[in-house]
């Protein structure tokens, strides 16, 4: 009877399983929103907001267009900017989940997307393509070359992980990761010297960009992307049973292999879509979940979801911050997302209260 | 010091004889040696008409072969692409290896790395330092000066009265356009441009074209980096590709381009795909050049 | 029908073969300790019942073979606490004990009522409810090793393995984990096999002991039976002396002779 009546008195209230509030929900996707506006109504060509806006009703079905843009002002607008600001959320959305989802996998604060050498096998494609065909950015190889890399030396970093024996999977699949990585950069470096005039070419890409967006880029990465998101959403709960070690979490009925297997396929095949139109970025991936785990939580039903739109906003912003700052010169956005966003990590790090 | 005072008292010499021939008769065609040059970065001496000639620069290359001293080049660098019955070797004009030019036992190295004239002088192989030409006057400093190192002064004048007479002709064909028409010349396909200051833009600026890149470059480079939608904010009328052969450009993909089918150059077809080597090169192809420009200057519908 | 039957378990690790053809049985609501020297394949044995490790031989559970489980049918017999388990600092202790419940949550889906209500039970057994929302990384050690228990409760399995759960925690401590293990015993009809340090602890609460070692049952039956000075001399390689207590057997370290400070010196 003591029992029942203490179960009352606590109702079930004191034991919350980690959910996503409403608040956090609301303000991601406020965030992102907000950064989406900012991403669209600036730029180097001023282009009136009133008019932007008038434009952009226009494109929804049943919704007359009662803008009176000129034909370089629309088409900077709907073909240039709208575009790049929509793959901007999706690339900066796809790497800070996935990297969420390496960092459950493999229980490892320090993993990022291209872990398990992503990153070194979609620069080497790009760089092939750059350097020994004639075709260059913007070429229908690139993208191709780029995926087809990056999914390629995942997979020999797992081929090569996994022969390390059950008990130390883990630790074995990161050191193959670093293995592949340095290998690849090492043929990448020895091509880019042989082929030095097409130096600044393969850096530009390697620095990550976004210049090349149109829509038939969103339409390239969107279904890789959107399958890859799906996979790991749907494992949140699982990656959450997994942080306590792969023994323990066979020991509640979980398949440890199996789970990593599926979660690093999915965050691979979105990463590797993202790299093959954006090019190598670099920090989003890493921090963005950090920031998330500091401010809201570390329960990947937490993590995962408010990843997907802060990292979607913060790649927005960088990629303003990246096209206005030296105009009509363009910062590489690799390089914002690391100048602005170490400084800031830094800050959340001395204000947050919580453990990370 | 005697020695080079004997030289320099001859080559006075060979002056004044030259000076004291009757008017009408041809300028000696061929040069007399030792020649002497007053290249920009010093003088340079070459005792004999050179035989076993070495360039590491694709323009020298060019114009060594448009002067008639090809006969005389035996080895010439990896990008010296033309004119293609040019000995093309491994040597490289932007990681000169000076063991490898010497191995070719050279009487004249022409070259446009710095980084090599001092070994050249320690070996002591006659070196003729050819930088890029900001200035088509530039370009005519240096024929002549090949022309006197090779023995070919006269056909050097020849080529150099040549082009002016072309270039001149072209520039007084161009059709009457209202204002400047706006171009741009893309270097690759990271939308990099040149502004007028240079070689290139200097070539464009005779036709009357205005360049887009001009009002971009806040640096002073020279070679500023443009953005889509400058570009198609800018509407230029004319679009010139030099980044055809280096990294796949075309009229086709630029209209590929997110938004450029808003431009005019590309609504009209005015999309111009330049041979790369000719675009960045300073020899006597950049009159080819000019008159794929002007070509394309005269094909755009006469404004309103 | 016996909880759990082990029978001709070998375990080979690295080379080294840990488990030697070892067989057991424990009956339902037994409570069995396993006592040995270090390195003689306790852990290891937990482990392979666990089917944590691969393993040659057949470990059946209540007559059914652990090897044809699916890893969610086998949660559901038999739960496991590690000698060292992984606590993520930042994971409240709700969250970590509801953790538990994942043998009876779908794949894709999330906890039910029945979830949240079996966590909220297990935290009062072990009277930590109200450290439910604390993060594991602030509690003591004691704390620490209540919650690791909670979620094997919540796991609501039949069977319990402990791998020296209590070596690290206070007499006090040590003492209350295992009379509250002792209480779930009796009230939730567990069956416990315990591998134990504490030669006193195993005689005093367990029902039935073995001794392991170097991977070999070399004695099995009642504490009285076992826990013998000459037996702890062969495999423990210590001197002991074995008293019988009020509350079972008692066994004290005994110094048979004194090294004196003259014969260090010398």
């Amino acid at each position: 009877m003591a029992v029942a009546s203490v179960r009352e008195r606590l109702g079930a209230n004191r034991v919350r399983p980690a959910r996503l509030r409403i608040g956090w929900v609301a303000g991601g996707v406020a965030f992102l929103i907000g950064a989406v506006a900012l991403g669209v109504f600036i730029g180097p060509v001023g282009i009136s907001p009133v008019q932007a806006l008038r434009r952009l009703a226009g494109l929804l079905p049943f919704v007359d267009d009662t803008s009176n843009l000129s034909a370089q002002h629309e088409a900077i607008l709907v073909q240039l900017r709208l575009p790049r600001v929509v793959l901007a959320a999706m690339v900066g959305g796809t790497l800070a989940i996935s990297g969420a989802a390496y960092q459950g996998a493999f229980r490892n604060p320090m993993a990022d997307p291209y872990l398990l050498g992503a990153a070194a096998g979609a620069g080497l494609g790009a760089t092939i393509v750059i350097t020994y065909t004639s075709a260059g950015f913007g070429s229908d190889l690139m993208p191709i070359a780029a995926f087809v890399g990056a999914l390629a030396a995942v997979a020999l970093a797992y081929a090569i992980g996994r022969a390390g024996g059950v008990g130390r999977t883990v630790t074995s699949l990161i050191l193959a990761g670093i293995a592949i990585t340095s290998f690849l950069t090492a043929i990448q470096t020895y091509v880019q010297q042989r082929q030095s005039q097409t130096l600044r070419e393969v850096y530009g890409w390697i620095l990550g960009r976004l210049t090349t967006a149109g829509w038939s880029d969103v339409v390239l990465a969107l279904p890789y992307m959107a399958v890859g998101i799906a996979v790991i959403l749907s494992h949140r709960r699982l990656l959450d049973v997994l942080s306590v070690g792969d023994e323990e979490a066979t020991s509640v009925g979980i398949r440890a292999a199996r789970v990593r297997l599926i979660v690093v396929v999915a965050a691979s095949l979105a990463t590797a879509a993202a790299v093959a139109v954006s090019g190598l970025i670099g920090f989003v991936g890493l921090i963005v979940p950090h920031v998330v785990r500091l401010v809201a939580g570390s329960s990947y039903r937490v993590v995962l979801p408010l990843s997907l739109a802060f990292g979607g906003a913060f790649l927005i912003l960088c990629d303003l911050l990246g096209r206005t700052l030296i105009s009509p010169a363009e910062l590489p956005i690799g390089v914002v997302t690391a100048f602005f966003g170490a400084p800031f990590f830094a800050l959340v790090l001395r204000t947050s209260r919580k453990t990370l | 010091m005697r020695r080079s005072l004997s030289i320099v008292l001859l080559v006075f010499v060979a002056a004044a004889c030259g000076d004291a021939r009757p008017a009408g008769t041809p300028a000696l065609s061929t040069g007399s040696f030792p020649a002497t040059i007053q290249a920009s970065s010093g003088s340079v001496t070459i005792p004999a008409r050179p035989a076993r000639i070495v360039s590491l620069s694709p323009t020298s290359t060019e114009i060594l072969f448009a002067i008639g001293a090809g006969a005389q080049v035996i080895a010439v660098d990896d990008q010296s692409t033309y004119p293609p019955t040019a000995p093309k070797t491994t040597l490289s004009g932007f990681e000169p290896n000076i063991e490898a030019i010497a191995s070719y036992r050279p009487d004249l190295v022409v070259f446009s790395n710095k980084a090599i004239a001092e070994k050249l002088t320690a070996l002591s192989i006659p070196g003729l330092y050819h930088d890029a030409a900001a200035t088509l006057d530039d370009t005519y400093r240096q024929v002549n000066e090949l022309g006197t190192a090779t023995g070919h002064v006269g056909d050097a004048a020849k080529l150099v009265s040549s082009m002016r007479k072309e270039i001149g002709e072209i520039a007084a064909a161009v059709k009457e356009n209202e204002g400047e028409p706006a171009y741009y010349h893309e270097l690759d396909s990271t939308y990099f441009s040149v502004t007028s200051k240079t070689f290139i833009g200097s070539v464009y600026a005779l036709l009357g074209l205005r360049n887009i890149a001009d009002a971009a470059d806040a640096q002073g480079t020279g070679y500023p980096q443009l953005s889509a939608e400058y570009i198609i904010q800018a509407n230029p009328a004319l679009i010139f590709l030099a980044d055809t052969k280096c990294c796949g450009q075309s009229a086709t993909t630029v209209a590929k381009r997110a938004g450029w089918n808003q431009i005019d150059a590309v609504k009209g077809g005015h999309v111009i795909a330049l041979d790369d080597d000719i675009a960045s090169r300073w020899g006597p192809r950049i009159v080819d050049f000019l008159r794929t420009v002007s070509d394309a200057l005269n094909a755009l519908p006469s404004a309103a | 029908m016996t909880a759990i039957e082990v029978r001709n378990l070998s375990v080979t690790l690295g080379g080294r073969m840990i488990l030697r053809d070892v067989s057991l049985a424990v009956a339902p609501g037994e409570w069995v300790g396993l006592i040995g020297p270090n390195g003689a394949g306790k852990t290891t044995l937990l482990r392979a019942i666990a089917t944590l490790v691969p393993r040659s031989g057949a470990v059946l559970f209540d007559g059914r073979d652990a090897g044809v489980l699916r890893p969610r049918d086998r949660a559901r017999c038999v739960a496991i606490v590690a000698q060292r388990p992984l606590l993520p600092d930042a994971m409240s202790v709700a969250e970590y004990v509801l953790l538990g419940r994942s043998p009876y949550v779908s794949y894709f889906g999330t906890e039910t009522r029945t979830d949240v209500e079996a966590v909220a039970s297990a935290l009062e057994r072990l009277g930590i409810e109200g450290f439910a929302d604390r993060p594991l990384g602030t509690l003591s050690g004691g704390e620490q090793q209540r919650a690791v228990l909670a979620r094997a409760i919540a796991q609501n399995a039949p069977t319990l393995l402990l791998d020296e759960g209590t070596s690290a925690l206070d007499v006090g401590a040590q003492q209350q984990v295992l009379e509250l293990v002792s209480e779930l015993r009796s009230s939730e009809k567990l069956t416990v096999l315990s591998a134990m340090h504490d030669l006193t602890l195993a005689g005093q609460f367990t029902d039935r002991v073995a001794l392991l070692s170097a991977g070999e049952i070399v004695a099995r039956g009642s504490p009285e039976e076992v826990i013998r000075e000459d037996l702890v001399r062969a495999h423990y390689g210590a001197e002991v002396r074995v008293t019988h207590g009020p509350d079972g057997i008692v066994v004290s370290p005994v110094r048979s002779r004194r090294t004196t400070s003259e014969e260090v010196r010398a």
